[in-house]
Formats: structure tokens, C-alpha cells, sequence
């Protein structure tokens, strides 16, 4: 090597400066908004969007997006609301539907996204107390992360609106989402979590059903999704959880078929470490520490 | 969806008159980008990434009464993204952020490095920072890449000033001698 020291330093420095300004994934702003939306009701963070033609969402977004102004702008005229959604009325027009949600955060940002959103929230009356805050907040299905850091829900700014006291009984947890609705974008996360256990990955797994519990919160999938997820955290490692959770599965889904290969998987976990060393990065795992 | 490496920490605030706390959405909207590229350089692997950034929003949503828009956003933004991270590794056992896999390195996405970097420099400069121990690198990450003050990356880590300059120190010293490992191998 010929650089000296601090030349390799400054290039080195150089180079993960300039990393940290490449694109994130596209969508990503969307996806994540949603989730917010689905898992601690925060709203108003980007027009929503979902599954189906692109091409058809795409060409009815603005349409929809206008109307769905209007109304609002009607409704906040007459004193009755800020918040606003549109789900299945849209849904014949883009397929699975398109749903849009917006929130007075001083300034309404309601542009067409020509991507699309999972599934359809239910129309939401007009609340006379509009809020961006929900009165609840859902853990993040991805799990404890945010524990130590997280703590009661509070407004973010004193000037913002109270938090709700009321919340709308239509909060995402509570959603009914049947078999038949976004039955594809179901599937779909469900085959990426099966996908990711084939190949040793507990964490993307994980990661899969925490997409589809946020999305579907409730779904005929349940059973299946859950049995997906212990085996993820039978993976992982985390037996304790693992145990307490097809003790739970058990009493829910009584005589389920997937019983049997759960407590096989609890008697005989894979290692960890096995599935690390098949992906040949076993190395780094204890050289981190 | 770009980001901006502009941080606002350079102006001195007006102290004359509180300073407006940032509402949400645009934070959200502002920040993504940081907090994901703060993410993965702490080791968060390319899969778990959304869901660790939700979790992050999420806190920073919960916290966000008590920040106090006279100190920089982004080192407090990073001190939530620095915890959850290290929660994340040692929730789920996540230490495979390993050095053999940058998949997002041959991701055939535009990127800005394109034409001005070579594709090896990066997967070795990604890779030097991959293997710091954690507590150095995020240090190293405030101070040296996202050019943030030491008081405030103390301040931000929850960490003294001396321990941040040490881990400083000790991180530069890290990353310098992996990447002439590295180098001297033909890696990658």
C-alpha cells in the first residue's frame, strides 16, 4: 500500500461520507409511513398507496387525490374535520384499493404516489377533536427495540393538538382484515418469511411477519403466521419466547396441524450458529465481541 | 428519495426566543434518509432495516416533547438509532453483520459514489466500519462522518467527553488498521 496514514484516512472518510447520501430504497418513505400509520396510529406522514396496478393507481391517484382534497376541504370548512380517509370506495377503481389518509400537520401534504398501499382502512368518520396522535399505541411488531427509549405517547410539540382521548374504535389494531382482502400482498409476506427460514434468516423472517402483523393485523392467516414466527424465533435462538408462544398458539388454535412441527422445532432447534457458518460469516460473529 | 448530509448544527441558534420543535411529519420526512444510512452503519443488516427505522420513528415520535431544538437534531436522532441497534443485536442475536456481506454493495442502484469512487474502495471503507466495535464506531460516525461536535456526540451517546475522544481515538486506530489488512490481502 502507498498511501501514508492520513491520506487513507481522508479517502476512507471520503468514501462513507459519500455513502450515506445514496438513495435508500425507493418507496421506503411510504412503507415506513404506513407502518407508523398501522402500529401507533401517526397519521399524516404521506398519502397512502397500495397493491394493484401501478399503472392503475397511478392514473387514478390523482383523480382520487383531488376528490379526497375536496372533501376535506369541505369538511374543514364546516368544522367537522381534519382527518380524512378513502379506502373501498376507491378499491373498485385501482384493484385492491387505494387509500388516502392526510392530516393537517400545519400543511396537508397530498401529492399521488403511483406506488400502492396494502390494504384499505375503513372509512373513518370526522372526529371533532382531530388529532395526529392517537390515543393508543400498538407495539412495533418487530418487537421490543424501541423499550427503553419509548415511553407514554406524548404530543410533539406544545402547540400541536391534544391527544386524542377518544380514539376511533377503526384503530389499526383492530382491523378485520379478511382471507380475500390484499390476499396477494398476504401471501406474498408470508412466502418471503417461509423463504427466509428455508435459508437460516430468523431476523428477516421476523422482519416478514412484523410487515404482515402491522398490515393484517387480523387475518385468516393468523395461525399460519404465527407458527411462522415461532419457528423465526426458534431459529434466533430465543427459545423462552418461542415456548410461551406455542404455548399461547396451543390454547388459540386448539388441534391445530401445525402443532406437530412446532414442537418438533422447540425440541430440536436449529443452531444459530449452523445457519451463520452455512452462509460462511461465522467469524464475524465473534469477532464483534 | 435521496439524503442530504447538511446538517444545521453549524448556525448558532438565536437564544433570544425559543426555538420551534420540529413537528413530526417533517422530521420524518427530513431525517429518513439519516436515520436508515445511521442504521445500517451501525450494523443493522439490509433486511431488517425498515423495520429497525419504524422502530427508531417510533420512539423518536414518543420522545419527541422532550427534545430541545436547540441542540442539533441528528446526534439526538442518532442516539435513538444507536440504542435500538444495540438492542437489535443483542435481542435476536444479530452479530452477522459481517464483513462478507455487503449485499447492498452490489445492488445495481444508482448511487452518487457512481464515477467518483471505486466500488472496491467503498466495500472496503464499508467493511473497516463493520468490523469497529460498536460503541467506537458510532462515536467515530457522529464525529467523523457526520462532522458533529464531540460534546455532542458525548452528549448524544450519553457518554462523558473524555470516554468519546478516547473512543475516538481508538476507533481511528481500528478502522486504519483494517483497512490495511484488507488492503494488504486484495480484499475485497
Amino acid at each position: 500500500m502507498t498511501l501514508d496514514q492520513d491520506a487513507l484516512d481522508a479517502e476512507i472518510i471520503d468514501v462513507l461520507r459519500g455513502d450515506a447520501r445514496s438513495e435508500v430504497p425507493p418507496e421506503l418513505d411510504q412503507r415506513v409511513a404506513s407502518r407508523l400509520a398501522a402500529s401507533a396510529g401517526i397519521f399524516g406522514l404521506s398519502t397512502a398507496v397500495t397493491a394493484g396496478s401501478q399503472a392503475a393507481a397511478s392514473a387514478t391517484a390523482a383523480t382520487a387525490v383531488t376528490t379526497a382534497a375536496s372533501a376535506a376541504k369541505l369538511l374543514t370548512l364546516g368544522g367537522l374535520a381534519k382527518t380524512l380517509a378513502l379506502g373501498m370506495a376507491l378499491g373498485s377503481t385501482v384493484g385492491l384499493g387505494l387509500h388516502v389518509s392526510f392530516q393537517q400537520w400545519g400543511a396537508p401534504a397530498v401529492r399521488p404516489r403511483p406506488a400502492a398501499v396494502v390494504a384499505a382502512r375503513p372509512l373513518r368518520a370526522a372526529t371533532p377533536a382531530p388529532s395526529p396522535y392517537a390515543g393508543s399505541a400498538v407495539r412495533p411488531p418487530s418487537g421490543d427495540a424501541s423499550a427503553d427509549v419509548a415511553g407514554p405517547l406524548e404530543p410533539p410539540h406544545p402547540s400541536s393538538p391534544e391527544p386524542r382521548t377518544n380514539p376511533s374504535p377503526e384503530l389499526p389494531g383492530e382491523r378485520v382484515v379478511s382471507a380475500g382482502v390484499g390476499l396477494a400482498a398476504q401471501q406474498a409476506l408470508l412466502d418471503a418469511a417461509r423463504a427466509a427460514l428455508r435459508r437460516g434468516d430468523g431476523g428477516a423472517a421476523l422482519a416478514a411477519i412484523g410487515r404482515h402483523t402491522a398490515e393484517f393485523p387480523r387475518t385468516a392467516f393468523e395461525e399460519e403466521r404465527e407458527a411462522v414466527a415461532i419457528k423465526a424465533l426458534v431459529l434466533l435462538g430465543n427459545l423462552s419466547e418461542a415456548r410461551a408462544r406455542t404455548e399461547q398458539f396451543d390454547a388459540r388454535f386448539q388441534k391445530s396441524l401445525l402443532t406437530p412441527s412446532l414442537r418438533a422445532e422447540l425440541r430440536g432447534p436449529r443452531k444459530l450458529a449452523d445457519s451463520v457458518t452455512d452462509r460462511g460469516v461465522s467469524s464475524q460473529t465473534t469477532s464483534e465481541h | 428519495m435521496t439524503f442530504s448530509s447538511t446538517e444545521p448544527w453549524v448556525s448558532e441558534p438565536d437564544l433570544a426566543e425559543p426555538l420551534p420543535r420540529p413537528a413530526f411529519p417533517a422530521l420524518f420526512r427530513e431525517q429518513l434518509g439519516y436515520v436508515w444510512h445511521a442504521l445500517r452503519r451501525l450494523g443493522v443488516r439490509e433486511g431488517d432495516l425498515e423495520d429497525v427505522t419504524h422502530d427508531v420513528f417510533l420512539a423518536v415520535f414518543r420522545k419527541l416533547a422532550h427534545y430541545d431544538p436547540a441542540r442539533p437534531l441528528r446526534p439526538w436522532l442518532f442516539g435513538f438509532a444507536f440504542r435500538i441497534a444495540s438492542d437489535y443485536r443483542e435481542r435476536a442475536r444479530h452479530r452477522l453483520e459481517v464483513p462478507g456481506d455487503f449485499s447492498a454493495i452490489e445492488d445495481e442502484r444508482p448511487n452518487a459514489l457512481d464515477g467518483v469512487v471505486q466500488r472496491q474502495t467503498l466495500a472496503v471503507a464499508r467493511r473497516a466500519l463493520a468490523e469497529l466495535e460498536l460503541g467506537r464506531r458510532a462515536v467515530f460516525i457522529l464525529h467523523e462522518l457526520d462532522e458533529c461536535p464531540m460534546p455532542e456526540v458525548a452528549l448524544a451517546l450519553g457518554i462523558p467527553v473524555n470516554t468519546a475522544y478516547s473512543r475516538l481515538r481508538l476507533a481511528r486506530a481500528d478502522l486504519a488498521a483494517t483497512v490495511r489488512r484488507l488492503r494488504s490481502k486484495g480484499e475485497p
